[in-house]
């Protein structure tokens, strides 16, 4: 509240008169500052209810964002969308394991023939068992022929030596057959090892080229699902953006709900200057020009905010940005 | 245990701005209407930080942080005042009654925020 100045007003001879021109005086002088610090406040107003709109129509654009980010995801970190993501870039998955698949195959072909080479290795050993006992046989007769050869001094063959070279011919027919057999299984055997070594030579797949063609497949199958996820990840993303925007927009709007404080308070000390110039007045009716002048400096100088002196003396205020000073 | 700020400001749309801008960032919040309110509300409840406003009817911001420091309990408690108030001279009287931080209005809420987390005890 203002504060009348601190001496009597100078006095006039014309009494009556002064009266009626002291008041006018100070109507003239002190009226139009209060009618621009209320010019002011509409002004104050007026931005405040514009920027008001426009901070919730910004809020407003950014929760049709919001909403919209959130119809088109479609694709999200349930259980579901994996499933779907999969169902999708099947094709890419199979491929991924139609390297390994040929793979598993391979190998079960030569596991099988592994078998089969194990068997006639069996056989093998059955007929060199054999041999081994024909082998002991033939001894065994040959030494009986020896024998029998010793017995007979003199030259002269008996129907014992002739038994004896029999069967030592019978005993060489059945090795002969023997050894014909462990040929026919050595060649099957050779036949069986060599026939995948050429599939495999035929398909020229090495365990390294397996690999890189496995990892080529992995690759591409992961690419397709990343880029079938790739929508949901640019969509949180498009969803935190919009987020940050709101909260900004938000923060614009408390600051602008402040403008109606400001206003209240300008009101209140227009009110309040209103109340001590018309007592003012009345107390003094002799004022004159000096009066208003003296008046009008103790009115400015009462003011607390930087805006009342803009528009005390006619000036466009210029709001500045809130400042923190730590002491 | 969340922090708790005193409110006095004298306007109720501002004590508004100020507790959802302090109560977002997890303080607890208690609101005085003017230096007389927030006298009685020093009734022994645990305070870390008042945002106390310069102009208010009964009793100003200046004159409750002056009584303020006369408290045997409360007398350390950082007080930030927040003011449409940018004269030096009153920044000045503001600092030698014991104010921690000086706000001009309009503020930013993040400001505010930030200068309490600086001075909360």
């Amino acid at each position: 509240m203002v504060e009348p100045p601190a001496y009597a007003p100078t006095p006039d001879a014309r009494a009556p008169a002064a009266g009626r021109v002291g008041a006018e005086v100070m109507v003239t002088e002190v009226v139009p500052v209060w009618a621009r610090q209320m010019e002011a406040t509409r002004d104050v107003v007026s931005s405040g209810l514009q920027e008001l709109l426009d901070s919730f129509s910004r809020t407003s654009g950014c929760l049709e964002d919001l909403g919209r980010t959130l119809d088109s995801l479609q694709v999200g970190a349930e259980p579901g969308a994996i499933d779907q993501a999969l169902r999708r870039e099947s094709g890419a998955l199979d491929a991924l394991t139609e390297a390994s698949r040929r793979a598993f195959e391979e190998r079960d072909t030569m596991l099988a023939e592994l078998g089969r080479c194990v068997d006639a290795i069996g056989e093998l050993e059955r007929l060199a068992k054999q041999t081994r006992e024909i082998g002991r046989s033939t001894r065994l007769v040959a030494f009986n022929a020896s024998i029998e050869a010793n017995r007979q001094q003199g030259g002269r063959a008996d129907s014992g030596s002739l038994a004896v070279a029999s069967e030592l011919r019978a005993l060489a027919g059945r090795m002969a057959e023997t050894g014909e057999q462990i040929e026919q299984v050595v060649a099957r055997l050779l036949g069986s090892i060599s026939g995948p070594r050429r599939g495999f030579e035929a398909a020229d797949t090495s365990m390294q080229e397996l690999r890189m063609e496995i990892d080529l497949c992995a690759r591409a199958a992961l690419g397709a699902l990343l880029g079938s996820l790739g929508k949901s990840l640019s969509g949180n993303q498009s969803l935190r953006d919009t987020s940050r925007e709101l909260g900004k927009q938000l923060e614009t709007a408390f600051v602008n709900f402040q403008f109606g404080d400001r206003v209240s308070q300008m009101l209140t000390i227009v009110r309040n200057d209103m109340v001590s110039f018309a007592r003012w007045v009345a107390e003094n009716p002799r004022c004159t020009q000096t009066d208003a002048a003296a008046w009008l400096a103790a009115l400015e100088a009462s003011y607390t905010m930087e805006e009342q002196r803009s528009t005390h003396h006619g000036n466009v205020h210029v709001n500045n940005s809130a400042s923190v000073e730590f002491f | 245990m969340s922090k708790t700020v005193m409110i006095v400001d004298d306007s109720g749309s501002f004590r508004t701005v100020v507790k959802l801008a302090l109560q977002k960032s997890g303080y607890e919040t208690v609101e005085a209407v003017d230096g007389q309110d927030a006298v009685t509300k020093l009734d022994g409840r645990k305070l870390n930080l008042i945002v106390c406003d310069v102009n208010m009817p009964n009793m100003d911001g200046l004159s409750f942080l002056r009584h303020l420091k006369t408290t045997g309990s409360y007398k350390f408690i950082p007080v930030i005042m927040l003011t449409t108030e940018s004269q030096e001279a009153k920044k000045a009287e503001g600092k030698a009654a014991g104010a921690r931080a000086w706000i001009t209005k309009p503020f930013q809420p993040s400001q505010l925020v930030d200068a309490v987390n600086k001075l909360c005890v």
